[in-house]
């Protein structure tokens, strides 16, 4: 018996985050938003591995959303954009030296939370951006 | 001493006889265990390891993310099974490093998680989730390392979960308004219960201690803060454990280190301490000043022990621990006084009295103890 709740305890870990994995990728399929965005402190823009970013509503096309209306209380006011270590030092330079027009995509679909997609630097992918420095 | 010298000198000192000291050598002989080969089978294992790591690492962004993902599963799965097997084959010392292991791998996976799809829940949401789905694997665990790490970690993160659901919050602090003691006395309550219906499963020893030790830590820890408090303990707890850091940390130690000090006194004395603590605190609860009461008699009865031992060390800490509640009540009892100069000269003077009577009282008994 006891042979079998520890397998079902053993079990239940794996299943939850399954369960987890199959519900962020259920988000992942809805459209995809961009949302404008600043930099929260540009001194300290960087800590550790992230970039931490503010919405801004004003510069953002709303027309993307159902009904033409930003979903301003679905978002959260702030967020962080996790980088590679190695990509972590450009970005700190680009953004101190330029401040450029920023914008998060994100998974979007009516009456679920949005999922950060992709952080967007002059309207490309921030890889490209910061591959070419 | 080598086998070979200890086996002549039991010999010479004709406890074990020259035909057994010959069957112990033949038996050893044939036990030898061959340390090259487990050595170079270490070094191996180390070195696929640690270039398996090393490549992983540095391809990790190439790596699809999909990949990933898979890859964390099926290694958890096989920790899993392996968990498993050595549960079922009875290998104590495999389940229990394996099962830190699958842990250890969980946390790995929950991390990962929150990277590839780049979530930033609080901090505590991490650790609530995998404390969660943890704590049930715990009460297999027959060395109490596992729950000793996971349950304060469990704690905390309920403790902020509550904090940051406004509407739990607010149930609490009204059952607080109702009974100061409400919320402590029925965690406490629920331990005790949890503890009780533990006994009845003698094998998982570990989370036996760990649960023992931490039921004593939360009282200590529900006292001190009652004693610093006006009684709105959970409040007050999840307001310093939120907002001061550095206050909880304080009092954090000093409760841990108080526990320590009751659990050790306890078993000395062989005493069943659960249902006093919890009537200690149901009437505290009610009674603004008991606690302080409380506090020092605790301290007393641990100075106490060391002058009955006699042990100068407990003496000194306990003195210490007085000291600086009893430092606390002069602040509050002097007040603005201590900012004039006549005051600081009576507080002065009080406080010197007061250490020179408590070292006239210690010497004195010290003196008798020794007569």
């Amino acid at each position: 018996m006891r042979n079998k709740i520890l397998a079902f305890f053993l079990i239940l870990p794996i299943m939850v985050l399954g369960v987890i994995i199959f519900n962020l990728q259920r988000v992942r399929a809805g459209k995809i938003v961009s949302v404008a965005a600043v930099g929260f402190d540009p001194r300290d823009m960087l800590s550790g591995r992230y970039v931490y970013l503010r919405l801004d509503w004003d510069k953002t096309d709303c027309a993307q959303f159902p009904q033409r209306i930003c979903p301003k209380g679905v978002f959260t006011p702030t967020y962080r954009y996790y980088l590679p270590e190695v990509d972590a030092d450009k970005a700190q330079k680009l953004l101190d030296k330029e401040n450029p027009p920023m914008a998060l995509d994100f998974f979007y679909t009516p009456d679920e939370k949005p999922m950060l997609k992709n952080w967007r630097i002059n309207g490309k992918p921030w890889q490209e951006v910061l591959n070419q420095l | 001493m080598n086998l070979q010298k200890k086996l002549n000198s039991w010999e010479n000192e004709g406890i074990i006889t020259i035909y057994q000291k010959e069957r112990i050598e033949d038996f050893e002989k044939r036990n030898v265990i061959p340390y090259l080969f487990y050595g170079l089978l270490g070094v191996a294992l180390f070195c696929v390891g640690l270039g398996m790591i090393a490549l992983v690492a540095a391809n990790w962004e190439k790596i699809a993310p999909g990949v990933k993902l898979g890859a964390a599963l099926a290694l958890l799965s096989i920790c899993g099974l392996a968990v498993f097997e050595s549960f079922r084959r009875g290998k104590k010392g495999w389940f229990e490093a394996l099962l830190i292991l699958f842990e250890l791998m969980l946390l790995a996976f929950l991390g990962l998680i929150m990277q590839l799809y780049q979530l930033s829940p609080d901090s505590f949401s991490p650790m609530l989730l995998w404390s969660g789905l943890s704590l049930p694997l715990w009460f297999f665990a027959r060395r109490a390392v596992l729950p000793m790490v996971g349950l304060p970690i469990f704690f905390f993160a309920l403790v902020n979960y509550v904090y940051v659901h406004k509407t739990l919050l607010l149930l609490w602090q009204k059952a607080e308004e109702a009974w100061p003691a409400s919320v402590c006395v029925l965690l406490f309550l629920a331990e005790v219960l949890l503890f009780q219906l533990l006994a009845h499963f003698k094998k998982s020893n570990g989370m036996r201690c760990a649960l023992h030790f931490w039921l004593f830590f939360n009282a200590i820890l529900l006292i001190a803060s009652l004693d610093l408090s006006d009684g709105l303990i959970f409040s007050t707890l999840v307001s310093i454990l939120v907002t001061h850091n550095h206050l909880f940390i304080a009092l954090f130690s000093i409760s841990l280190l108080m526990t320590l000090l009751i659990v050790f006194l306890a078993k000395r004395w062989k005493i069943s301490y659960f249902w006093p603590v919890l009537s200690i605190l149901v009437v505290t609860g009610s009674v603004i000043h008991l606690p302080v009461v409380l506090s020092l008699v605790a301290l007393i009865v641990l100075a106490l022990e060391g002058y009955q031992k006699p042990n100068p060390w407990y003496i000194s800490l306990a003195m210490l621990f007085t000291a600086l509640r009893l430092l606390m009540f002069y602040c509050q009892i002097f007040g603005s006084l201590l900012l004039t100069g006549l005051g600081l000269l009576i507080a002065g003077v009080v406080l010197l009295l007061l250490i020179l009577s408590g070292q006239f009282i210690l010497k004195k008994l010290w003196n008798k103890n020794e007569k």
